[in-house]
């Protein structure tokens, strides 16, 4: 008779066990086995002491207060409309920010050498040109669109249904990869280290997807790399966090949180 | 997928807000009791149901319609849950949660146990509770949708992103944690009182 171990008496327990029928023989016949599914069984049972939450009296009604403003921004798309951003759109949007990212850090060097802030200010704002304060508010604008792009591909890999095919997602990767060297290479210069590194996390995330099949199903390696960096809870804090209309330089996260 | 389920999804994807008000109406309970296990506190459990029905909106045109409503709102909801956990970290659990699971205990109607019973359960309330706060997000994920609300392993591997020998692994150690904090309570003479 195989000797069973817990993780198999837990498994029969919650009816998940290939071999149900063999261990409920074993328990009929070894009292040890018998005593130890017991103990467990005690265990488990004494657990629904912790009683279920009962939602609170209102909750729909408070719910649909808070969701309903949020709503008309983000309407679905109609049934006849592709699940995904259309690549172009994409590619249009990568490009835009890109355009904006050169001509910003153009406009930089034309303006001549980096001034202090407070020569800066001395001047008129026509004669300032781009400074550095405009220039990384450029570089936050495209990044915050890069990281919102980043976030949406992130949540729809991780609630994807298993036999979906990974076609919207490989798109929306491509796209991303696309200009995302880019931005890495614009932060470092930006000297925002934190960002960076989350940037150097994303990358494999987006290689990976972006050179899958079109009709491939298989995203486990992507999800597994989400799951271990934590990467979408990463974006969506980081992402967050970038206003470029603030003033002064960029709020930074804790290095903890990264 | 029921019939109303089905016609106000068609609704909302073409364009009617007030079909995404029924959906909000009909689910915000059990996508709230949901999160509210996996985040052990109301507020926290409110803003993971707001955010649910805020993705399930914005994916709502991906959704297939052969599939059962409520099980994706419940794969959004864990998804969200287990971000508000992570982005409120233990913090919630151990502050919280031990005195809301006594506060919501007591408020039970009383099945007429001895009072040696009712504070044995009580106090195996508090500590369920408090083993819970020591696991890991997926741990506490992977044990609270196997063991409270029933759903397969297969069920839970999909909803976190996981392989299903991963998610057995995360039960397991779940289990064995929660016996380590439990044991001296089952243990003890109380535990056989009616």
């Amino acid at each position: 008779m195989p000797r069973y171990r817990d993780d198999d008496l837990i498994l029969f327990r919650y009816g998940e066990s290939r071999d149900a029928e063999a261990i409920r023989a074993a328990l009929a016949d070894d009292s040890e086995l018998a005593r130890r599914y017991a103990e467990l069984e005690r265990l488990l049972d004494a657990t629904e002491k912790w009683p279920e939450p009962a939602p609170p009296p209102g909750l729909e009604e408070r719910i649909w207060r808070r969701v309903r403003p949020r709503l008309e921004v983000g309407r679905p798309r109609p049934w006849w409309a592709p699940a995904a951003t259309p690549p172009w759109r994409l590619a249009a949007l990568g490009a835009t920010g890109l355009c904006l990212l050169v001509v910003a850090f153009a406009l930089g060097r034309w303006s001549g050498p980096h001034l202090a802030p407070d020569e800066l200010a001395g001047r008129p704002p026509a004669a300032a040109g781009f400074g550095a304060d405009a220039r990384e508010r450029v570089l936050l604008a495209s990044l915050a669109g890069h990281l919102d792009a980043s976030e949406r591909l992130l949540t729809e890999l991780v609630n994807r249904g298993e036999a979906e095919t990974l076609e919207a997602e490989r798109e929306l990767a491509a796209a991303l990869a696309a200009s995302h060297r880019l931005y890495r290479r614009a932060a470092a210069r930006a000297g925002q280290r934190r960002i960076v590194a989350l940037l150097d996390q994303l990358e494999p995330v987006l290689l990976e997807l972006a050179e899958r099949p079109a009709d491939s199903t298989e995203a486990d390696g992507a999800r597994r790399l989400v799951e271990a960096e934590d990467l979408l809870f990463k974006v969506r804090i980081v992402g967050g966090r970038i206003d470029p209309r603030a003033p002064g330089p960029m709020s930074l996260l804790p290095t903890t949180q990264l | 997928m029921s019939s109303d389920d089905l016609a106000a999804v068609r609704r909302v994807r073409a364009g009617d807000l007030e079909a995404f008000e029924a959906l909000v109406a009909t689910h915000s309970r059990s996508v709230y009791r949901i999160c509210h296990r996996i985040l052990g506190e109301p507020a926290a459990a409110e803003d993971a149901v707001q955010e649910t029905f805020l993705r399930a909106f914005r994916f709502l045109g991906r959704f297939d319609d052969r599939a059962e409503l409520s099980t994706w709102l419940h794969r959004i909801a864990v998804n969200a849950a287990i971000d508000e956990l992570r982005k409120r970290r233990r913090h919630l659990w151990s502050t919280s949660h031990a005195s809301a699971a006594v506060a919501v205990e007591e408020s039970l109607p009383s099945g007429e146990p001895s009072p040696d019973r009712r504070a044995f359960s009580s106090e195996v309330g508090r500590a369920t509770a408090a083993a819970l706060a020591g696991l890991t997000p997926v741990e506490r994920t992977a044990f609270v949708l196997r063991h409270y609300e029933g759903r397969s392993i297969a069920e839970i591997s999909a909803a976190l992103g996981k392989r299903e020998n991963a998610t057995k692994q995360s039960i397991f150690r779940a289990v064995r944690k929660l016996r380590a904090a439990l044991a001296p309570l089952l243990e003890s003479p109380h535990a056989a009182l009616p």
